[in-house]
């Protein structure tokens, strides 16, 4: 079928604009989702051929989902009002059998949204194999934040009693997490048992955010809390962030580790060395330690890094060849091709660093600054191409 | 009389929507024509009158030149950008270079910023909105892009300054949509939002859980959008003709916005069949006045064989996201579509495959931003709602080091508020200042980012290069505004500054278009109030016309019933004159004077009528 009808039967011409009946409720008529979100595009303007269009269903199947409606009595036409509609409105069908759907489950009255139910596939799509989401933790609930505040000193004492529209029970909490703050101990500071797992760790943290995050309290007039609140909040992201990183990539702290470094290690080892060393004022060491990491990990962070310090050291050719193997591997990367360019200029190859120029503006990039950039060294390159080619 | 509510707005690229909550339920408004979103266009018509909306969208065609739409991809771009380079190709409405390397537009003879246009459509979501509750509203929540950077998001809230509208939060769009699916739901789960709109795809991966959002990561590309769809069509169209014609119909402005037109109505009807038929007689004249016309059908098939890489690219932005959040595909248990876009049969297919699941339909893709917006917007100042939205930094925050390097201190995707601090030492002997140039990005090269500040940290004290050293805190409110502190750690002077990005408009600018916008307010205010002051009178106009002949002939016998006669029809010349010059006041005046009128007229009828 490859156009919508002019006339559908038992509803009529589509070119009418039907309405929701406002006496018609669709939590008892048992609709399904889709037939849920139809009915909330009459709107008593559009016509029905336009939202036959606009559903992003089949026209096959939404006609099929209109006459559903209009056979339970959910729609008006025109001059139609729900005292007409009671009249000649059949009791509610049954929904009809569709695969894996489920008709909406009870929800309390200001959901406005049916929850979304396992739904069948329309297509051969792969199912990865899922964890089963559970709607309750069946793990203990996350521990309470701490309510009391023993013995408070003098500053704390201050805090509890100044001008703010914080209530005793808030202030309470923020600064006992603030004495949880000087113990150093992440899993204190969350409260959480020594080696939680992720799940546990995330459930506290959540818990605890609602009480401590600033935007709980927006608009009130805080005092000494603004900053308090803010801080704590800090802390407890930051140890959560810090509890749940994945381990397997961090670096080891300690140089004398007895761990064996894997080369991906050494290599950031050294690239850190070398960037110090540039930055330390001394470009020639610095390509060294630079040359010796990229011989471990030629990524292209280490490439790019190496050719700017190669440009610092007056090395164009060695910058170059940096660039280029940077550039091949990031081709759609306009920063990595104008350093390229860069490159290419210093080496005084200013006919190549034009068309690399050249190329990199036709790359889309977020960055306008960087776009500016790449025309301000075109201008600058074209100018010295013209003063080259003499007169 | 203002009312404390706060509304949220997506503002989007084709079309805007605005929300409530209203006794707990997020609800979108509906304007006076009933239609739930709003067209993003702004003209300027012959007469010299602004139109906004429906209204602008319909006379698009006839006014191609003067109507502006899309704002969205040229607010807080700078002149240079590659977005504005290609809207100054396609698009009918003059583009020029503004004084401070920004974007202005053209509409007629006079000369607009973009967060001004942009003001005008959030102006008329404010009216839309106080038609509907019957009181002022002051506050909103906007959303933007995911993506956007800090001069685009300060231009936002300073267009919604100049609408008159405190807006006192930006989110983005695809964690507004988390927030509108989650609510009132007591879910537990990893979800990811493709929001695929009309000029930008964002693709946010947030975990929620007891009321609290969390956004875990989030990326976009804000050139990837419905319009980026359309223009494969159009340019499909375009060259077709041209292999027959030899003639370019983007060369003519008129064709090019039927064009657009039509390649945007055959891209949604393709949703639901199967093929289309394009039809634009007329659609050029050659040079010997004859007129040719373009018939054509576009299939489903064709059009996604001219998007496909576009719809490729958003998957790839989907793999790049889960891999730098370290989240896995079978870790998200829910995809929320969202925006127009995503209504492509094409599209769904694609998500569903690389997600490996069915993606979440009981959202309305054009209506969840507004209400999730609405959400944050209630949960900031209802004490009754106590959904929690821990959001992110969009872009890494650093600072320009030696060497042009820029060092990050605050990675992109950190929860906020945050603060990070690193300290860093002098790069020259007996160096006493420190100039500390505030950078967002992610390029490694400090020229390549945004500037979003500098300040300068003096009275060092006069030492070997890296003896002295100096502390850089960083810090981002909830709000998503930054400060930078920067602390001799030895003498412990401090230097901080605010920071917010320029949109191309100065302070005083910007005051200027509140002041403009103002008088603008006021108008059409009293215009609806007019209007509701006319139908008034009329009424009343209507009953003393009526009784007018009657009363005429009771009392003209007397000297004094002459008198009266008269004075009655000053008045309703009065009447009439005031609703002609749509003088507010003097109608008010003239309405007044008719009670009394009709008063007495009554009172002469009933006496006659008397007894027997």
């Amino acid at each position: 079928m490859s156009g919508i009808p002019a006339e559908i039967q038992d509803v009529g011409s589509t070119a009418q604009k039907l309405a929701q009946n406002p006496a018609f409720d669709p939590l008892r008529a048992g609709l399904s989702t889709e037939d849920y979100f139809v009915w909330s595009r009459f709107d008593g303007t559009t016509s029905l051929k336009d939202l036959l269009l606009m559903t992003g269903f089949p026209v096959e199947h939404a006609i099929a989902i209109v006459k559903r409606l209009r056979g339970l009595g959910a729609i008006l036409l025109p001059g139609e009002n729900p005292q007409t509609m009671a009249a000649r409105a059949k009791p509610p069908e049954a929904a009809p059998a569709r695969p894996a759907s489920q008709p909406i489950a009870k929800q309390p009255p200001r959901d406005p949204d049916p929850p979304t139910v396992p739904r069948a596939r329309t297509g051969p799509i792969p199912q990865q194999p899922r964890p089963p989401s559970s709607p309750m933790p069946a793990q203990p609930p996350p521990p309470d934040p701490p309510t009391t505040l023993d013995n408070p000193t003098a500053e704390e004492k201050a805090a509890l009693a100044e001008a703010s529209e914080l209530g005793a029970p808030e202030r309470t909490l923020i600064l006992a997490m603030q004495r949880r703050m000087k113990l150093g101990d992440p899993w204190a500071l969350l409260g959480v048992p020594r080696g939680s797992d992720k799940k546990a760790l995330k459930r506290t943290y959540f818990k605890l955010s609602k009480d401590i995050h600033p935007d709980r309290y927006y608009g009130k007039k805080l005092g000494s809390f603004a900053a308090r609140l803010s801080e704590v909040f800090e802390a407890i992201s930051h140890a959560y962030a810090d509890l749940t990183e994945d381990k397997t990539d961090e670096r080891p702290m300690n140089v004398h580790d007895q761990q064996a470094q894997t080369p991906a290690e050494y290599a950031t080892e050294l690239f850190e060395r070398a960037c110090a060393q540039e930055v330390a004022g001394a470009p020639a060491e610095a390509l060294k330690i630079f040359d010796a990491a990229i011989r471990v990990d030629g990524q292209a962070r280490y490439l790019k890094r190496a050719a700017g310090c190669a440009l610092a050291a007056n090395e164009p050719r060695v910058a170059e060849d940096y660039a280029k193997k940077a550039a091949a591997l990031e081709p759609q990367d306009p920063s990595t091709q104008r350093l390229l360019a860069r490159a290419f200029r210093a080496a005084g190859k200013l006919p190549l660093a034009e068309e690399v120029l050249l190329m990199a503006m036709q790359i889309r990039t977020e960055n306008d600054v960087l776009a500016k950039e790449l025309r301000t060294d075109l201008a600058e390159v074209r100018r010295l191409l013209a003063r080259s080619q003499g007169y | 009389m203002a009312s404390d509510k706060v509304i949220g707005i997506d503002l989007g690229t084709t079309n805007s929507c605005v929300a409530i909550v209203e006794d707990g339920t997020p609800v979108v408004i509906p304007n006076r024509g009933g239609y739930k979103t709003t067209p993003s266009m702004v003209a300027i018509a012959e007469n010299g009158k602004r139109l906004v909306g429906h209204i602008a969208k319909r006379q698009a065609i006839t006014n191609a030149e003067n109507t502006v739409f899309a704002a969205k991809r040229l607010i807080g771009r700078k002149w240079g950008s590659a977005a504005v380079r290609t809207s100054l190709e396609t698009m009918p409405y003059r583009i020029v270079e503004g004084p401070h390397d920004d974007v202005r537009i053209m509409l007629r003879d006079q000369v607009f910023s973009v967060p001004e246009i942009s003001a005008f459509i959030l102006q008329e979501m404010k009216l839309i909105t106080e038609e509907y509750l019957g009181e002022e509203v002051q506050k909103a929540v906007v959303t933007v892009p995911a993506y956007f950077n800090d001069a685009q998001r300060t231009a936002t809230k300073d267009a919604g300054r100049i609408a008159g509208l405190d807006v006192i939060r930006i989110i983005n769009e695809p964690t507004a949509a988390a927030l509108a699916y989650g609510f009132g739901r007591n879910i537990e789960r990893k979800v990811a939002v493709y929001d695929l709109g009309g000029g930008t795809f964002d693709i946010s991966i947030l975990e929620i859980g007891n009321g609290v959002f969390e956004v875990i990561s989030t990326a976009g590309d804000t050139f990837l959008g419905g319009e980026d769809f359309d223009r494969r069509i159009i340019d499909w169209l375009v060259f077709g003709f041209q292999k027959e014609h030899k003639i370019d119909l983007r060369k003519d402005k008129m064709a090019l916005q039927r064009l657009k037109d039509v390649a945007e109505k055959a891209k949604c009807e393709l949703s639901s069949v199967r093929e289309t038929e394009i039809n634009l007689p007329f659609i050029i004249s050659t040079g010997r006045n004859e007129a040719l016309h373009l018939q054509t059908t576009l299939t489903r098939d064709k059009l996604e064989e001219l998007t496909a890489d576009l719809v490729d690219r958003t998957v790839d932005i989907c793999a790049k996201t889960l891999e730098e959040a370290e989240i896995q595909k079978s870790e998200i248990e829910d995809v929320i579509l969202v925006g127009g876009m995503t209504r492509m049969p094409r599209v769904q297919q694609v998500c569903a495959e690389f997600f490996g699941l069915e993606p979440c339909k009981g959202v309305h893709p054009d209506e969840v931003v507004a209400l999730g917006a609405a959400i944050q917007g209630s949960a900031l100042t209802d004490e009754k709602n106590d959904i929690l939205l821990l959001d992110v930094t969009p872009h890494s925050l650093g600072i320009m080091i030696v060497g042009g390097y820029f060092h990050k201190l605050i990675e992109q995707n950190t929860t906020v508020p945050t603060s990070k601090s690193h300290v860093f030492t002098t790069v020259k002997d007996n160096q006493t200042s420190v100039k500390i140039l505030v950078l967002q990005g992610e390029s490694d090269r400090a020229e390549e980012n945004e500037l979003l500040g500098e300040f300068v940290l003096t009275g060092l004290r006069r030492a070997q290069r890296g003896e002295v050293e100096v502390e850089v805190t960083f810090h981002i409110s909830a709000d998503g505004i930054v400060s930078v502190k920067a602390r001799d750690l030895e003498t412990g002077l401090e230097q901080s500054i605010t920071v917010t990005a320029t949109s191309g408009l100065t302070e005083d600018e910007i005051k200027k278009m509140i002041d403009a916008n103002k008088d603008y307010m006021i108008e059409v205010r009293s215009g609806q109030e007019f209007d509701k002051a006319r139908h008034g009178a009329e009424r009343v106009l209507d009953e003393v016309e009526t009784l007018f002949p009657q009363v005429s002939e009771i009392i003209s016998g007397s000297d004094f019933g002459q008198d009266a006669v008269k004075k009655a029809r000053g008045v309703v010349e009065r009447a009439r004159t005031a609703i002609a010059n749509r003088d507010l006041t003097s109608l008010n005046d003239a309405t007044e004077a008719l009670s009394r009128t009709l008063n007495m007229f009554r009172g002469v009828v009933s006496k006659t009528r008397g007894p027997g």
